[in-house]
């Protein structure tokens, strides 16, 4: 199968790639700034016999009505088997930019011979994303804040895991969304020591309520859209919600718990 | 092989189940009223502890069979159920195999149900996840977990970080369907104490097809050498005979099932019914687990198991986040509770959780059953509690021991507003006739060659906990080995 790979210049990208190839696919990579195939916002190349795209790119310095429209311009364009990378933080309630864009991106998917898996916070070696900007920020804030009052719970999902998962979705029904991560959510405060433990960090921390961090994100998002961080931090606090998790194909694979090492 | 099943609760589900694949021909005799037959009504309560599914259909075993039986029963408040799917019907769903602790008195060995055990969990859903009590228990279970609240999540962390000796801590094991790839599970409604709407809580009220169902009230058995005659009567009064079984399978219960054999002669007029010793604790969430959160599930969230240790005695704990007719039921028990406005009472309930404490059949209360001479019939039983004086000093020692350690976890138990269930109101009661003493480990009472009782009646303890898994796999057992 000749397989597109949107985002293939990221951690989770080059992964998919090497499993991909590894399965006995075709991958063909697109994306990454040197690349003059695609882009974002760009069609899909018409003039590569394609059988399957999977689509990992998003762009966090657009809005969310930039992000919807630059994917349906990639699935007009395209009308093969398609998946998109979602996450937990996409469902209707969602505050983010970041889950609001993944959410109506998977509706335009899964409408048009797509589906979609729901990642969690993915980790495992050398991964981008949420997990390494909360390391960053643990390393580099002199105290650490931790949440006190009910600290959000986060869904956790090994690279390797959601790589695998991935390519398995190639040869499923068409709009499903998949949920890819260990059932047993962890508190956020749970995933800042473990991550200070690892990486034996020994920073002092202070808890502090929920409510104020949540209040304050939310300021920080609206005053600075194009910081990506606070964006991503938002997404981290608003928890996936029971219900909606529900509806959701849950497949045969048990993902890893979560044990960083 | 011509075989009768008596009861279709999951005792009598898992034997005819066994009988029906080893290619026998089986005949379910069950009293019970199916749904079509009875008017439903949400407005019938028999009992403190259980009277809150009545919105399903699930009121049917509480419904009073026309001629049901009149007990004299004083200090006891067994739970009947006279519906098809018997007590399954109404149950809190919960799963657990006995430990290697609990069945140390057996003659058999646990070893022998491991493969029932195993079994069972490719037939019923069972919820788990790997975590405290696998060690101790195994892992049995063949869905993912219902995913706990969010409190839940927090309470585990910070059992993680704790070392304490002889106490385990898990997710509970539960008859609900999660979901698999083809079929959708549990939606996160809450109703569950109510039944569930959408029947992802497993109960045995759909019986195999193969299996011929006859609704009659069985009231002796007569034994001889060619087999084993049935006398029963319908649900008019009128008498029927049912000939040549070869082998009588006995699942109506332990209550019932002492009824039919005592009656039968098989084994003397009185006996006594260990149970598990029930309490019912609230206990204080801290602040710093969180508020609860808006959307969970009703049934019992987590386990907490007690081993036996040099002076205390083995006890499990079921801990049940905050749901609605908690406010009831809290109006109900405090008092002047009928003038506190619904939204105060939510303020302090939403902030507090229900543990429910279980104790070992070997040193709770149990109950006296004795046959009449002169009674009816159908209605010829007395039931009797019979105290225990260690009671209150093993369940507060228990208490002690408990908060103890979920003090560390951010729980707060109040033990002045602990109320203690009268024996037989908790349903885990049986063990009248255990295997290896008084009957066989086939279940034959002593002297009876084709009568195998398979219900809770020959259970040699009653453990702490939850009691059906071990009941199901052990009426698994003896069915496969009864027909050998």
């Amino acid at each position: 199968m000749r397989v597109a790979v949107t985002g293939s210049t990221s951690v989770i990208g080059q992964r998919l790639l090497s499993k991909l190839s590894d399965s006995g696919h075709t991958p063909i990579p697109f994306g990454g700034s040197e690349s003059n195939i695609w882009r974002i916002g760009h069609r899909c190349p018409s003039n590569l016999d394609l059988d399957a795209l999977i689509h990992l790119a998003h762009d966090r310095s657009f809005t969310v009505h930039e992000n919807i429209e630059a994917a349906t311009i990639l699935c007009e364009s395209f009308k093969g088997k398609k998946i998109f990378l979602s996450s937990f933080s996409a469902h209707s309630e969602s505050i983010s930019i970041y889950g609001q864009s993944k959410y109506a991106i998977e509706t335009i998917f899964n409408n048009s011979y797509g589906s979609s898996i729901r990642a969690g916070v993915v980790y495992g070696d050398n991964v981008e994303g949420i997990f390494a900007q909360m390391k960053f920020l643990i390393r580099k804030l002199p105290i650490v804040p931790l949440p006190y009052r009910g600290s959000p719970l986060l869904f956790m999902t090994h690279i390797d895991d959601l790589t695998s998962e991935i390519v398995k979705n190639l040869n499923k029904s068409e709009g499903l969304t998949t949920f890819g991560a260990h059932p047993m959510p962890i508190s956020l405060s749970n995933l800042c020591f473990q991550i200070q433990k690892v990486y034996s960090l020994k920073q002092r921390s202070i808890s502090i309520w929920r409510q104020p961090l949540d209040v304050s994100l939310r300021l920080l998002v609206r005053f600075l859209p194009n910081f990506p961080m606070v964006d991503s931090l938002l997404s981290l606090s608003c928890e996936a919600s029971y219900e909606e998790l529900s509806k959701l194909n849950m497949p045969e694979t048990i993902f890893r718990v979560f044990e960083i090492n | 092989m011509e075989i009768a099943v008596i009861g279709s609760g999951p005792s009598g589900w898992s034997a005819t189940r066994t009988l029906i694949e080893l290619g026998h021909a089986v005949t379910v005799i069950d009293s019970g009223l199916i749904e079509s037959d009875a008017i439903r009504t949400n407005t019938e309560k028999t009992s403190s502890t259980l009277n809150r599914k009545l919105y399903f259909g699930s009121d049917l075993p509480y419904r009073h069979f026309p001629f049901g039986p009149t007990l004299n029963s004083r200090e006891v408040n067994p739970i009947f159920s006279f519906a098809r799917g018997g007590l399954s019907l109404v149950w809190g769903a919960t799963m657990l195999p006995y430990c290697k602790e609990d069945t140390a008195c057996w003659s058999l060995d646990i070893s022998a149900l491991q493969k029932n055990y195993l079994e069972l969990i490719k037939q019923i859903p069972i919820t788990g996840a790997a975590d405290g009590l696998s060690a101790t228990y195994g892992n049995f279970y063949s869905r993912r977990a219902i995913l706990p609240s969010s409190r839940i999540v927090r309470i585990l962390e910070k059992a993680k970080e704790i070392e304490f000796p002889q106490i385990q801590i898990g997710l509970s094991r539960l008859a609900v369907e999660t979901g698999t790839q083809d079929v959708t599970g549990c939606v996160y409604c809450k109703k569950c104490l109510n039944g569930c709407p959408f029947n992802f809580i497993w109960n045995s009220k759909d019986l195999h097809r193969e299996a011929k169902y006859l609704k009659l009230r069985v009231t002796k058995l007569i034994e001889s050498a060619s087999g084993v005659e049935i006398d029963a009567v319908d649900v008019h009064g009128k008498p029927h005979n049912l000939k040549h079984f070869e082998k009588v399978l006995l699942a109506a219960g332990p209550i019932e099932s002492f009824r039919i054999l005592a009656s039968s002669k098989v084994v003397e007029g009185s006996a006594v019914l260990k149970d598990s010793a029930t309490f019912f604790l609230p206990v204080l969430t801290l602040p710093n687990l969180g508020n609860m959160h808006h959307n969970s599930f009703g049934l019992s969230q987590l386990f907490v198991r007690l081993n036996k240790s040099n002076s205390q005695v083995a006890s499990q704990y079921q801990l049940y986040e905050y749901s609605e007719d908690l406010v009831a039921r809290a109006k109900n028990a405090l008092p002047l509770g009928a003038l506190i406005p619904d939204t105060i009472l939510k303020f302090f309930l939403k902030r507090m959780m229900v543990a429910i404490g279980y104790l070992d059949g070997a040193d709770s209360p149990s109950i006296q059953m004795k046959l009449l001479e002169n009674g009816s019939l159908l209605s010829n039983l007395e039931l009797n509690g019979k105290s225990y004086k260690d009671r209150n000093k093993v369940i507060k020692t228990s208490i002690k021991r408990f908060s103890k350690f979920v003090r560390r976890c951010g729980l707060l138990p109040l033990p002045f507003l602990t109320q203690i269930a009268v024996p037989g109101e908790g349903v885990h009661f049986g063990s009248w006739l255990p295997m290896g003493d008084k009957s066989d480990l086939l279940g034959r009472p002593i002297g009876s060659q084709n009568i195998h009782v398979v219900d809770s009646s020959v259970l040699p303890t009653i453990a702490p906990g939850p009691i059906t898994f071990t009941v199901m796999a052990n009426a698994m057992r003896i069915a496969e080995e009864a027909v050998k």
